[in-house]
């Protein structure tokens, strides 16, 4: 017979007493009346002024200096650097396993010291885990804030994260910090107060509305008591770190009774929330779940990478607006995009879209139209593009 | 929740049969449609999971963590502490 031959080292209460408590850093507030400290100053000076003495006011200034940013973990998809701690309870490719003390020591060497509630919060599992991510005291879980809306797909939350984000502008250095991340919840969809009820699943419970791909939350209850029947976990939720392209959960909280260590996962999307079928029952990941939901929220604590569109959602949103006749917004669009984008984007449009954008332009962009102006008109210039050349009949 | 056959043999040293399972807080052994936790064990080597298991151990009840405490994790059950598990053979 096997058994079980590794016991918990350090699922107790370590690092709220070990860890020396510390004030969150100051941050540094930008001077006020100063144009270039916010992306609403940059804009008014850009519109006043022009781009290019914007540019040169930019450049006297020198770099900004490096804010201090929190990274955890590594990528998964390539190894560990050297030099770097190994996950104490193992690793699989699309995860790794990290103890409390691993996962307070990263934080620590990244960020700052975890003060009291922030350590109290590691200990409560996957929620106080994106609860620390979010900035929330021991206490609270993001479903209890009502401005935050989830989503059924990440792909839905995401777009929506990194459009906020682009909303907010620039981050000023030395400015408070505020941001939009994406997280993520597991539960089961009977949230049925009595347990001899609440065994079987609620098939058209929490889906995402087709319109908005928002997801109803109103009827989850108490997130804590309510659990797939008998004994099984209430929730996981994970936090998206988009530097690492991972979510970060745990398996549960530290509590009397519990003898499986508290283990702090960095999965891939895929490990974290993936849809099974078992006899007959949807599930999400685990047995004890059958809906994954992806929730946006506003942070205060520094991502080391801030979620934004990409570039085909850029390029998406652009052709939109082409398509919707909207010359001006297009026009500043297209702004957004490097030379070669511009001009590899204005190939795709006809002639007349190309006129619209540019005489748009000078009004949605007064005083710094030139590069969207200018690349439009170098394409206008250019010889049609040679026709391809017909495919030879088979005889 | 209380399951009457198991809460009968709290405290003794017994060996249950069921389906080896990864719930989401740690290995268990599905006994009867109820998941019955592996003590100190995370999860089960990859050749075990979904297999037929004979578990040996001193059934306790485990207490989750009350509502109130805010905390991640099963709400309540069984585990066996001090398991050795073998393969069931029928």
């Amino acid at each position: 017979m096997s058994s079980v031959d590794a016991r918990v080292q350090d699922a107790g209460r370590g690092p709220a007493a070990e860890t020396p408590t510390t004030a969150r850093e100051d941050p540094a507030r930008v001077a006020a009346g100063d144009p270039v400290s916010s992306a609403a100053g940059l804009l008014a000076l850009q519109r006043g002024a022009g781009n290019r003495a914007v540019g040169a006011v930019l450049r006297a200034r020198g770099r900004a200096p490096r804010r201090a940013l929190q990274r955890l973990g590594y990528r998964l998809d390539k190894p560990l650097p050297s030099g770097a701690e190994k996950p104490k309870h193992g690793s699989d490719p699309d995860q790794r396993r990290y103890s409390i003390g691993q996962f307070t020591k990263m934080w620590e060497a990244q960020f700052h010291a975890l003060s009291s509630s922030e350590a109290d919060n590691v200990l409560r599992g996957c929620v106080g885990i994106t609860a620390l991510n979010l900035g929330l005291g021991p206490l609270v879980a993001p479903t209890d804030l009502p401005g935050n809306k989830v989503y059924g797909t990440f792909a839905k939350a995401r777009a929506i994260a990194a459009a906020k984000n682009e909303a907010l502008g620039s981050i000023a250095p030395g400015s408070p910090i505020q941001g939009y991340v994406v997280y993520a919840m597991l539960f089961w969809s009977n949230r049925d107060p009595d347990p001899k009820k609440r065994g079987k699943p609620d098939p058209k419970a929490f889906r995402p509305d087709p319109r908005t791909g928002e997801v109803d939350m109103s009827t989850i209850g108490d997130i804590y008591a309510l659990a797939r029947p008998p004994d099984y976990t209430n929730f996981d939720f994970g936090f998206w770190d988009e530097s690492t392209q991972t979510f970060w959960h745990a398996n549960h909280g530290t509590y009397a009774g519990m003898k499986t260590p508290e283990e702090i996962y960095q999965s891939t999307h895929a490990r974290f929330a993936h849809k099974y079928w078992e006899n007959g029952e949807e599930h999400v990941s685990y047995p004890d779940f059958d809906r994954v939901v992806y929730g946006v929220a506003s942070t205060n604590v520094k991502p080391e990478k801030l979620l934004l569109p990409t570039r085909d959602e850029h390029i998406a949103a652009f052709k939109a607006r082409v398509a919707a006749g909207d010359w001006g917004e297009a026009a500043l669009r297209l702004n957004g995009f490097n030379t070669d984008d511009i001009k590899r984007l204005g190939r795709t449009l006809t002639r007349d879209e190309r006129s619209a954008i540019i005489g748009a332009a000078y009004s949605a962009m007064p005083g710094w139209s030139d590069r969207v102006v200018d690349n439009l008109t170098e394409v206008d210039k250019e010889p049609p593009a040679p026709k391809p050349k017909p495919k030879p009949r088979r005889p | 929740m209380i399951d009457p056959a198991l809460e009968a043999q709290l405290g003794q040293r017994v060996t249950l049969t069921g389906t080896a399972q990864n719930a989401a807080a740690g290995a268990s052994l599905l006994v009867d449609g109820w998941p019955v936790y592996i003590g100190g064990l995370s999860r089960w080597p990859a050749d075990l999971a979904g297999r037929t298991l004979d578990v040996a151990g001193i059934l306790v009840s485990t207490r989750g963590p009350a509502p109130e405490e805010r905390v991640h994790g099963p709400t309540g059950g069984y585990a066996l502490d001090d398991a050795s598990w073998a393969p069931h053979e029928s």
